[in-house]
């Protein structure tokens, strides 16, 4: 009955949402790394690790927009196809004499103002953003076909800065998924707006009652998180030097998947950047296990499938412990720290 | 491609009543013939004989291989009183099926499928046979329960495609790892040719260390080949399933200045024989996209016609190199340029 | 001799640091009305929980009817004939109150729902209780004291030997509370017990038979009503003697700083309403159900659109603003509590001091805001509203229904609101705590923040307010000072024409 006191700070880190979410895992990340590499000893190597950072630095950059939304309670399942949309006008623009900058800049515009269409839609309509980003998927899809006339459209030789380039002998797409990461997780944390999105996501009418500024901080989301999506799209498609109209279909539910890994949920309030990042380090490690083993084919689905519903199911029944017992720490009951949690005595 | 496709949904209730008196009017003719047949040379199977209509083909989806498909139909039709109509289904065997139902409603007189899946392209058939329209097929990967359906089928022998690729491989470079980059798993194409390969590799020395889907996408088929590497460092040999998938690897293997890694394909499109002058790729199994749709729409014509047209035509495949590509693609192209405009935008 | 319905004996159980039971026994007799009183964490909950199945007990014998069951579920005990209604709602909010009265027994025809009988059937239960609802409206439209109705029907409609509620009046309005006595006494003369939890001794006296107090997860009395008096259960409840009279008044308020002025507001609720809440003064608007005095409040706050009138805020240097919007209404130092805390007050998974900074999240302009200066302002601000919790590291929605409004009251002293305006400020609070909040109340005033209270409860606004306002079907009928604002003038002005 002391608030001048605050828990313990071993039991605050235990007891956080980061740790119960990202304990689990880390320990599948740890225990894929160290079968793999019993298997293939170059997985834990510097290289693999920058490939597997390359691999997902497209899905990453995504996946991080998702997070603002899916954290304020929103979803935007159009990013994908608008990234494909991005790639195709970039690569478009080059095609027809542009400066990169210019398309670059062209693009983000662009994709910023679809994001703020769909944020004032979604929050002065009330329209449920799953149905409005369902007809944007294709409303993109075929606008990309049309100005690529169905075919990629080449920009060979050029975006080498996006795509290509090396930093420090690290391509360049894992240092700007590094620092998309690094600035999102800032924001979410230390930022006035970040509290907004929670508080937004956690309950939009207490929020809105108390006078958070609910509908700019919504729309704010959806903005920054097709910007991001834009610029995912440009990374890819420098990455390939073609801005294919059919690019990464799959992105948004893989960035959905990532997002929920980490810790998000649908309903709002959760995920975090850095557990997002952890989410598709995950996908990403299981991808490249699945290589080096030379695991058939017809088996990744499955295995995708098992890491994932693995995960929900562990985060499920901390998240099931927490609300019986208490915050106990799901990281507590792995390492077996039985130790008595205090609890409020009031139910 | 989705705005095509919603166009003719919606089409079709405008022309539902007109199909239907098309379509009655049609059975109407064939049962006049069928008199006059039976009388002539008690042959009941002959279909009606139609001088002019609207035919209608359905691409699985739209890219450069299948518009060059579209190109041999436009071929095949050229110079007869017959119009085309294409749609693509993106790479959906549903929406495959229901495109060919809109197509027969709107009372097309020949249908040309190019599959999505052999389940999906078989029942549209039936669907066309129901109503008298003849089908043809544009890639026939082997016997099915539904060939009854097709008046004729362009005969691809996957198989033989993937045995092809081993023997390439047998005689030009010297044994090691190879990473194996497959198309889509489950439409009967990519596991045949894995089966030839397969085949004429065993106990060569060859080892497919890596085997996966690049789902006929560029990033994700150079996402195959990136983990491929970081596995094995030493790989030597890269077998990729289509063009598509190629192109992206061509270009990452400049990229990343790997010039000494052999690279085979599949198919061919334009910009693929640019790759194939670069030490980027080596080799592609050949044949002609353009032929399958010239194929199957011949077959469609004939039995249009009144004749009986032979079921199975074989697609001629090859192994083309950069010396040699040009040569074959000159005699038998991929797409007939004369019809590129046409296809531009499907 | 007749067999008890429920019989608990030497009940035990334990959460991790806490004991929440200690060898509790409790029999209900058939045709009784059994009350179990106690203070917040006194384990009655708790014991409920464990007698419906929904929690089970460490140790102990649970017996119902006779039967002793040795792994209690929900559905064994509710097959036995009794029925929990808890203070979460369970309903589904999108489904009419007739699909949600018989649930999944709705009555079927041809394996369909043959709705014309459903909506007979409903019909019948809610006339046989008294209750007034429109069948097909959506559950979602109606109002928490509606929603407990609809429950109590639905409970009360299937074939009950016990009927266990938990605190059934937290919610309800004086209109409301004689029908569900008249509920409850029928239940008894059919022979139906009725187990319940309240924190109201003179409901408790009106109704129970027999009363079982507890303190500290233990049974400290139990016995026929006509062996206690309110006093004695008071203090066998605290363990001290508790003062019930009024909240000392210091001030009466500055009447010469009217801090916010209501205007001849009108909207689809509400018709020409005007009133005035000076700095430290405590004005309450009372009504019954349908007066519009909830939407008045959400309207004062900024939070609902008005069709006419204002909504005028007075800062220090007597310039008014007029309210348009919640977000404005913040900027000038209002701040809206709601009855309903857990929807539309408090983000419930969230910790205390995400709660409590929150107003000062939405007010403040500084674009930084670190985790430490959230942290060191929740600790500054919770001691200094008495909130009772471990730490302020605690997910709000554990805490008692006391301690999450003094929550929500730290968070608009954390932004020095001038203007609190209440909705219902005890709703679902227990009787001690509702002292401490009345006193919170007056210390606020006293400070100089102009307080508008919104309640149905004419008690309350006798006990806290300088002055009353009536009003009916979103009108002002009437107005009498604090002081004079007795529960039976207060009923003669909102009854009268």
């Amino acid at each position: 009955m002391n608030v001048d006191n605050r828990s313990p700070l071993k039991q605050r880190i235990l007891r956080s949402d980061g740790a119960r979410f990202m304990a689990p895992l880390i320990v599948a990340i740890i225990a894929i790394s160290l079968y793999t590499n019993g298997e293939n000893g170059n997985f834990l190597g510097g290289d693999n690790l920058k490939n597997i950072l390359l691999q997902v630095s497209v899905l990453g950059i995504i996946a991080t927009g998702q997070t603002l939304l899916i954290a304020a309670g929103q979803l935007d399942l159009s990013v994908a196809t608008l990234a494909a949309l991005a790639g195709v006008i970039g690569a478009t623009r080059i095609n027809d004499g542009g400066s990169e900058l210019w398309a670059v800049v062209l693009v983000l515009l662009i994709c910023a103002l679809f994001g703020l269409l769909w944020g004032i839609l979604v929050a002065g309509l009330k329209i449920p953003p799953f149905i409005l980003t369902l007809g944007g998927t294709s409303l993109f899809a075929s606008i990309a076909l049309r100005i690529s006339k169905s075919s990629p459209v080449p920009a060979r030789e050029r975006f080498e800065w996006l795509g290509r380039a090396k930093v420090f002998g690290v391509q360049t797409p894992i240092w700007y998924f590094l620092i998309v990461v690094v600035i999102a997780a800032f924001v979410m944390r230390y930022t006035r707006f970040g509290r907004h999105v929670y508080a937004t996501g956690s309950n939009e009418e207490a929020s809105y009652l108390t006078g958070i500024p609910t509908a700019r901080t919504k729309v704010l989301c959806f903005v920054i998180s097709s910007t991001l999506a834009g610029f995912a799209g440009l990374v890819a498609m420098a990455r390939i030097s073609t801005g294919d109209p059919r690019n990464g279909s799959q992105l948004a539910l893989q960035a959905i998947a990532a997002v929920v890994l980490g810790g998000g949920t649908l309903a709002g309030g959760r995920g975090s950047p850095i557990g997002t990042f952890i989410g598709v380090v995950l996908l990403a490690v299981v991808q490249s296990a699945l290589t080096f083993n030379n695991v058939q084919t017809f088996w990744n689905d499955a295995v995708f499938g098992l890491v994932l519903i693995f995960a929900v199911v562990v985060t499920a029944i901390g998240d099931l412990r927490r609300r019986r017992f208490g915050a106990r720490p799901i990281l507590a009951s792995f390492i077996r720290r039985n130790e008595p949690v205090q609890v409020p005595s009031e139910k | 491609m989705t705005e095509e496709f919603s166009h003719i949904g919606r089409r079709r209730f405008l022309q539902g009543a007109a199909a239907v008196a098309i379509g009655g009017g049609l059975i109407a003719a064939c049962g006049d013939d069928d008199d006059k047949s039976t009388d002539a040379a008690g042959d009941s199977s002959t279909p009606a004989v139609t001088e002019a209509g609207l035919i209608g083909l359905t691409l699985n989806g739209l890219n450069d291989y299948t518009k060059g498909v579209a190109t041999g139909v436009y071929k095949a039709l050229e110079g007869t009183g017959y119009s085309l109509e294409v749609v693509q289904v993106n790479y959906d065997a549903a929406q495959e099926l229901a495109a060919a139902e809109a197509f027969l409603a709107k009372g097309v007189v020949g249908l040309v499928i190019q599959p999505n899946t052999v389940e999906s392209a078989g029942a549209a058939a039936e669907k066309a046979v129901a109503q008298g329209v003849p089908a043809g097929n544009c890639i026939w990967p082997g016997a099915s329960a539904s060939d009854e359906f097709f008046v004729g089928v362009a005969e691809l022998d996957s198989v033989q495609g993937g045995r092809l690729i081993g023997e390439y491989l047998i005689a030009n470079a010297t044994p090691g790892k190879v990473c194996v980059v497959q198309g889509v798993v489950g439409q009967g194409f990519s596991e045949r040719i894995d089966e030839g390969l397969d085949e004429v590799l065993k106990d060569s020395g060859f080892e497919v260390v890596v085997r996966e889907q690049g789902f006929f996408d560029r990033t994700q088929a150079v996402g195959v080949v990136e983990n491929a590497f970081t596995a094995h460092p030493d790989l030597g040999i890269i077998v990729a399933y289509s063009a598509s998938m190629s192109n992206g690897i061509s270009q990452w293997l400049k990229d990343q200045g790997k010039d000494t890694v052999l690279h085979i394909s599949s198919d061919a499109d334009e910009e693929m024989i640019g790759w194939m002058k670069t030490p980027y790729q080596s080799a592609t199994r050949y044949y002609s996209s353009a032929q399958t749709g010239l194929i199957a729409a011949n077959a469609v014509l004939a039995s249009l016609r009144g004749e009986t047209p032979e079921f199975r035509t074989v697609v001629e495949q090859v192994m083309a190199t950069s010396a040699t590509i040009d040569s074959i693609v000159e005699a038998n192209p991929y797409m007939f340029m004369e019809f590129k405009d046409k296809v531009q935008n499907i | 001799m007749t067999v008890n319905v429920l019989e608990l004996r030497e009940i035990s159980k334990s959460f991790p640091g806490v004991q929440a039971l200690s060898n509790v026994s409790l029999i209900v007799r058939p045709g009784t009305v059994h009350a179990i009183c106690g203070e917040n964490g006194a384990g009655k909950s708790t014991l409920i929980k464990i007698a419906t199945g929904a929690q089970s007990a460490d140790s102990g014998v649970i017996q119902i009817c006779g039967d002793r069951i040795d792994h209690a579920s929900r559905r064994t005990v509710q097959n036995l004939g009794v029925r929990a209604i808890f203070q979460e709602r369970q309903i589904a909010p999108d489904l009419s109150v007739t699909e949600n009265v018989l649930l999944d027994r709705l009555p079927k025809r041809f394996g369909r729902v043959d709705w014309k009988n459903a909506k007979i059937q409903a019909k019948q239960r809610m006339n046989a209780l008294e209750i007034i609802l429109d069948i097909d409206t959506p559950v979602r439209n109606l109002s928490v004291a509606q929603l407990q109705m609809m429950e109590i029907a639905r409970a009360v409609s299937l074939d009950a030997r016990l009927i266990v509620m938990d605190e059934p009046t937290a919610s309800l309005s004086r209109h409301e509370l004689e029908p569900l006595f008249r509920v409850i006494n029928k239940l008894r003369d059919g022979g139906v017990s009725v187990l319940f939890i309240s924190h109201h001794l003179d409901e408790v006296f009106a109704i129970a038979d027999e009363i079982t107090v507890m303190r500290d997860g233990v049974v400290i009395s139990h016995g026929e009503i006509s062996e206690f008096t309110p006093a004695s259960i008071a203090e066998l409840m605290f363990g001290r003697t508790v003062s019930s009279s009024q909240a000392d008044r210091m001030s009466q308020g500055d009447l010469s700083k009217p801090r916010l002025v209501i205007n001849k507001v009108c909207s689809d609720r509400l018709n020409d309403v005007s009133l005035s809440v000076s700095a430290g003064e405590i004005v309450s608007v009372t009504g019954g159900i349908g007066a519009g005095v909830s939407e008045l409040a959400r309207m004062a706050a900024g939070g609902m659109l008005k069709s006419s009138g204002e909504i005028l805020v007075y800062d220090d240097s007597r310039e008014s603003h007029a309210i348009s919007s919640r977000r404005q209404a913040l900027n000038l130092g209002v701040a809206y509590l709601p009855a309903d805390r857990k929807r539309k007050g408090l983000l419930l998974e969230r910790t205390l001091s995400d709660n409590i900074v929150l107003g000062q999240q939405a007010a403040g302009s500084n674009p930084i805001l670190t985790p430490r200066k959230v942290s060191e302002s929740a600790r500054a601000i919770a001691p200094s509203a008495n909130i009772k919790a471990a730490n302020v590291d605690v997910v709000v929605g554990t805490l008692s229904g006391g301690n999450q409004q003094k929550v929500m009251i730290g968070r608009w002293m954390g932004v020095n609101a001038r203007i609190m305006i209440f909705d219902e400020p005890t709703a679902g609070i227990d009787i001690a705590s509702k002292f401490e909040i009345y006193s919170e109340l007056r210390r606020l005033a006293d400070s100089g923040v102009a307080i508008l209270i919104c309640s149905t409860d004419f008690q309350e606004v006798g006990q806290v307010s300088d002055r009353v306002i009536v009003m009916r079907s979103g009108n002002i009928v009437g107005e009498v000072e604090g002081s004079k604002a007795t529960e039976g003038r207060l009923l003669e002005m909102e009854m009268s024409k």
